[in-house]
């Protein structure tokens, strides 16, 4: 990533869940991660990402003398200092949460974006580029709008059913602005979000509410060498969903440009764990993105907008249902299931890794050695939710993993996921027996 | 000429107003939150401003431009000149852009328990001192200040509406009066405390360093989108500002950001020239002071505690409601990476009670008075012991 002007904003987003350790605590969690003292939601601190950026520029060759102009003079008193103390000339601001995932009632995944962040960001922008204007007035009416035990939330293309502790409703600011806000989503998230799948702007307090709800919390325990737990070991750590994506407004004061790669960067505690794994790039204010699509008039949402999906995803649960197979109807609706959480959990790549792996595409039947039904289940799944035709190809993984699956293609997986999951639990439940 | 301006500051990230503590990670390791110095919001401004005219807060890289407008560079601060550029004053603002002041320290507030209304307290009188009163902390006064025992009495950080602070300096009886809630701030709407970890890292070995887990006290302030323009709002500070000439507009930073405070926090600034600061509390004020017994200096930013009370006009206060001295400091990390000084100070509402002199008008002595520093000679161009006048009477 290039640093090339005074001013940039840049996001990052968690490619696995991420804990960044707050000083305060809850009576229930042993370690939470730190969050924003008025609302209660999440943030990448600048000294995480600061230290991580400085380690990484610090092992180029001859790089500690620039490391400490960009990143200020160290005041370790075990080393000399190489130059005057001195600030850094690189600020890098906090990551604010523009996005965090949720699901709904339906199991489908929705976005959620507190909008005091999106305002906020609209403002700090200008910094970046003067000319830059956008008028959320109508949203920001429409979704702090006050009403007893109801709360506005402007959901895009629409408000999905979701368990909370207030009655939401649909906000309706000034069409617009909902597309200019639209756009504006769009050119922060990039492509790292589906256009297709929902969005939920929402005020402070359904913000932190929702937040409560997506939040992930782990058991961990460690082992002693004897591979038995080691007491008082056993600990609840709060970690921010995968996929949550996060803007930081950086300062740059030097005078050339500053190339930080094109590098996966790990924050926060747990790297052992495989948490905290970031991407990020700058988000450009200049080159603006390609506009949102509209959405289509009478449009509902993605699943009721792919009828053909739901028709396609329905016929071939049937046909599994008609067959005498019950254990292989067991399989399937197992592997259904573990993969869609396995995506929510862990992400497309491990999903995906897993689901192949069950299937074994090189794994041939002998006359001495049939395919077992759990792998006929996933090979089953995985023709189902890419449409691929006949067997599975030995190179599969290999077809998938040296591209990017693009997000298009991304929401149509989910999609039919979502119809065979649907379908699944309707005509895959096992019938039952006069004793139950 | 020279001109002042209306300063806003809004942070944009949890800002750190650290102490004396070294900031170094180890052992010694224990930074404290303390209300910001006028030092600091002097330093940020003037830096902002230099940084318009290509000069750093560095005496071999200061301009002759920056010079112009801001005088010369200095490093021996305490004493005051006006020659060079002044903060004179600061105060909080809330996200809606209203102007929030410290509670003049003789306005007692009432409240037994949480959540109940809160009450300005019960009359206060300005009585001469018996002899068996003359207590070592009076005894330099000729009088003091009376207040009826009052076992409600709540000492809340709030802060009073513009409104009501003209209500106080005009010498309104405030006693028993139920404060509404657009005329008190809990300090609580302006900023939260945020505390954050951090740990000293063995970057060679990728390894957190052993025994360096420590905190760093924040301070997030509150903000918000308003519906009425959908832009966001944060809350901060507002200051006044004076340079030695008006500063050319194509020179004053639009869409600019100040560092304000330790660790490079960031807050966007926005300069409006004005006439006269805080104006129509001056002409209340001005108003209130014919049928007024005396006037009082009202400390809008801390004033450096000294061994003898200021005199205004030679005169000595006749009594003070100066509440507990606070001590500032800081870290001195490009000189000496060691602790500045302490200073003891005395805290931003304090009130100082006089007589009105027979030799100058009192329209005169407010005008001259308002917005000046208590004491010239500690650190004047830094904006300590700024002080608004106001009016005193006693009722019976």
């Amino acid at each position: 990533m290039k640093i090339n002007q005074k001013h940039q904003l840049v996001r990052l987003q968690l490619l696995n869940n991420g804990n960044f350790g707050a000083a305060g605590g809850r009576v229930t969690l042993d370690r939470p991660t730190q969050t924003e003292a008025y609302f209660g939601l999440p943030y990448i601190p600048n000294s995480s990402w600061r230290g991580v950026w400085r380690n990484w520029w610090e092992v180029k060759p001859n790089a500690a003398t620039t490391a400490d102009v960009i990143f200020g003079t160290r005041d370790d008193p075990e080393k000399p200092q190489r130059l005057e103390p001195a600030p850094g000339k690189l600020i890098v601001g906090n990551g604010e949460l523009l996005c965090f995932p949720l699901l709904s009632e339906d199991g489908e995944r929705c976005w959620v974006f507190p909008l005091h962040h999106i305002c906020k960001y609209v403002a700090l922008e200008k910094l970046c580029a003067p000319t830059a204007s956008i008028n959320l007035k109508t949203v920001v009416t429409a979704v702090y709008a006050e009403k007893k035990d109801h709360r506005f939330v402007l959901g895009m293309p629409k408000l999905p059913a979701l368990n909370t502790v207030f009655t939401l409703e649909q906000a309706n600011p000034a069409p617009t602005e909902i597309q200019a806000l639209r756009n504006l989503l769009k050119r922060w998230h990039a492509d790292w979000l589906s256009e297709h799948e929902t969005m939920l702007v929402v005020d402070d307090k359904v913000a932190a509410h929702l937040w409560q709800c997506a939040s992930e919390v782990r058991d961990l325990t460690a082992l002693e060498t004897n591979k038995t737990a080691r007491a008082q070991s056993l600990r609840r750590v709060e970690t921010i969903p995968a996929g949550s994506i996060f803007l930081s407004l950086l300062t740059w004061l030097g005078e050339v440009d500053l190339d930080f790669g094109s590098q996966v960067i790990q924050l926060g505690s747990g790297e052992g764990l495989g948490n905290g794994f970031c991407r990020l790039a700058a988000v450009e204010t200049t080159a603006v993105a390609a506009a949102a699509a509209p959405f289509e008039e009478g449009e509902q949402g993605p699943r009721e907008r792919n009828d053909k999906a739901m028709s396609e995803m329905h016929k071939a649960i049937a046909a599994i249902a008609r067959g005498e197979n019950d254990k292989l109807k067991q399989k399937v609706r197992s592997a259904i299931g573990s993969f869609g959480w396995r995506l929510k959990q862990e992400g497309w790549e491990p999903a995906l890794a897993f689901a192949l792996a069950k299937a074994k595409p090189s794994l041939k039947a002998t006359p001495e050695k049939k395919i077992s039904d759990d792998v006929e289940a996933y090979r089953w799944l995985l023709r189902k939710l890419f449409k691929i035709d006949g067997a599975l190809d030995k190179y599969q993984g290999e077809l998938w993993f040296t591209k990017e699956i693009g997000a298009g293609e991304k929401s149509a997986v989910m999609q039919r996921w979502q119809w065979l999951r649907k379908f699944s639990e309707v005509e895959l439940t096992p019938a039952l027996t006069e004793e139950q | 000429m020279e001109t002042i301006y209306q300063v806003n500051l809004m942070p944009i990230e949890p800002i750190l107003f650290s102490d004396n503590r070294s900031a170094r990670a180890g052992e010694d390791h224990l930074i404290r939150d303390q209300d910001p110095s006028p030092h600091t919001i002097y330093g940020a401004i003037g830096a902002c401003l230099a940084g318009a005219f290509g000069a750093e807060i560095d005496q071999k890289k200061w301009t002759a431009e920056a010079k112009k407008y801001l005088g010369d560079f200095i490093t021996d601060i305490k004493n005051g000149s006006t020659e060079r550029a002044e903060l004179m004053g600061f105060f909080y603002k809330n996200a809606q852009d209203e102007f929030w002041f410290p509670r003049p320290l003789h306005v007692r507030l009432r409240q037994r328990y949480a959540n109940q209304p809160v009450v300005a307290g019960k009359r206060m009188r300005i009585k001469p001192q018996k002899p068996g009163l003359a207590a070592s902390s009076l005894q330099d006064f000729e009088n003091y200040l009376f207040f009826e025992r009052d076992d409600d009495e709540a000492e809340l950080d709030d802060y009073l509406s513009a409104n009501l602070l003209q209500n106080i300096l005009c010498g309104v009886d405030l006693s028993n009066k139920l404060l509404l809630e657009n005329e008190r701030l809990p300090l609580e709407n302006i900023y939260k405390s945020e505390t954050r970890l951090g740990l000293g890292m063995d970057n060679d070995a990728n390894r957190p360093r052993r025994g360096l887990l420590f905190s760093r006290p924040y301070r997030r302030f509150s903000s918000r989108a308003h519906a009425e323009s959908g832009e966001w709002r944060s809350a901060g500070l507002t200051a006044f500002y004076k340079t030695r000439e008006p500063i050319p507009p194509q020179k004053i930073p639009a869409n600019q950001l100040a560092f304000l405070g330790g660790d490079r926090g960031r807050a966007l600034i926005q300069f409006v020239e004005t006439s006269q600061p805080l104006q129509n509390l001056r002409l209340a004020v001005e108003n209130a002071a014919a049928p007024s017994d005396g006037f009082f200096c009202y400390l809008l930013t801390p004033a450096v505690r000294e061994a003898r009370w200021p005199l205004i006009e030679r005169q000595q206060p006749i009594a003070a409601a100066i509440g507990k001295e606070k001590v500032i400091s800081g870290w001195d990390r490009a000189a000496s990476q060691q602790p500045r000084p302490i200073r003891k100070l005395a805290p931003a509402g304090s009130t100082l009670f006089f007589n009105w002199p027979a030799h100058l008008d009192r329209v005169e002595l407010i005008r001259k008075y308002w917005l000046q520093p208590i004491a010239a000679d500690q650190f004047r161009n830094s904006g300590f012991g700024r002080m608004l006048i106001g009016v005193w009477k006693n009722e019976d």
